[in-house]
């Protein structure tokens, strides 16, 4: 599936001018994890993920490495997953239908920071059994 | 050999922790699909994509995507709000992968690897 380009959230944008502006050290290299939501996030400032309404099958589902590759030489300058990302297979009880995902800063629970939402560009409701893909490059993000 | 993952400071190696084993040799999204739905090789991993009309070479299914019998997995965390087992895997394209499993799938389908030595011997 194709996704537009990210919206880096209030977070993300802060730890962003902090770093480039050398008002304080980024934070250490580590993996970002992509999750799905259910629902539009209220808006840029939302904090963290207690804010999403994050998809939840009874299993399954569970935030996968975002994996980017370095940011491109250009300006814009762009980020996006280096490689495929697949969520799934689906167990249980799969209902819901998936139009957002959000990148943050932890493979579980609510309190991940926010650091870019994606719109999806056509949502999609899974079935048991299924699983859901995203090309490599699908979700980019610029500044 | 381990189970591979993207780290930016170089890539993770996780040890095997399980193995998926189905009595029916079934994968996981095989054993949880409908049967009143396609089956998993019949539905298009991208939708409106008409199998008939692909070449085989360039079909992906859900099957594909699927988590086979056999597949050996990594333990990494623990969903804190739902308590489910979350383990890393690389599937059939060499992509990696993370799947949750519930306590109760995690007890009927997974041999823990030290489980599966004793066994085999």
């Amino acid at each position: 599936m194709t996704l537009s380009a990210g919206q880096i959230m209030e977070y993300g944008e802060k730890q962003a001018l902090a770093a480039i502006f050398r008002q304080a050290q980024s934070p250490a290299a580590g993996n970002t994890w992509l999750a799905l939501l259910t629902a539009a996030p209220a808006s840029g400032a939302d904090l963290t993920m207690a804010a999403e309404t994050e998809y939840a099958p009874t299993g399954g589902y569970a935030r996968q490495v975002y994996g980017p590759g370095a940011p491109s030489s250009a300006s814009p300058s762009v980020i996006s997953n280096s490689g495929a990302i697949t969520w799934g297979p689906f167990t249980g009880t799969v209902s819901g239908t998936v139009n957002w995902a959000m990148c943050c800063d932890a493979a579980t629970g609510t309190s991940a920071n926010n650091i870019a939402a994606y719109l999806l560009t056509s949502s999609r409701t899974p079935a048991a059994g299924d699983s859901l893909q995203s090309a490599a490059a699908g979700f980019t993000c610029q500044v | 050999m381990g189970i591979r993952e993207y780290h930016p400071d170089g890539d993770l190696d996780h040890p095997v922790t399980h193995v998926y084993e189905h009595p029916d040799g079934h994968g996981l999204g095989q054993h949880h699909a409908d049967p009143d739905h396609d089956p998993l090789h019949e539905r298009p991993a991208v939708p409106g994509q008409v199998l008939e009309q692909m070449l085989p070479e360039f079909r992906v299914t859900m099957a594909d995507l699927d988590l086979p019998h056999g597949t050996e997995l990594a333990h990494v965390a623990t969903d804190e709000d739902t308590g489910n087992l979350i383990f890393a895997w690389t599937d059939s394209q060499g992509n990696p992968r993370r799947t949750s499993f519930t306590p109760e799938q995690s007890e009927q389908f997974l041999t823990a690897q030290g489980a599966a030595k004793k066994g085999s011997k």
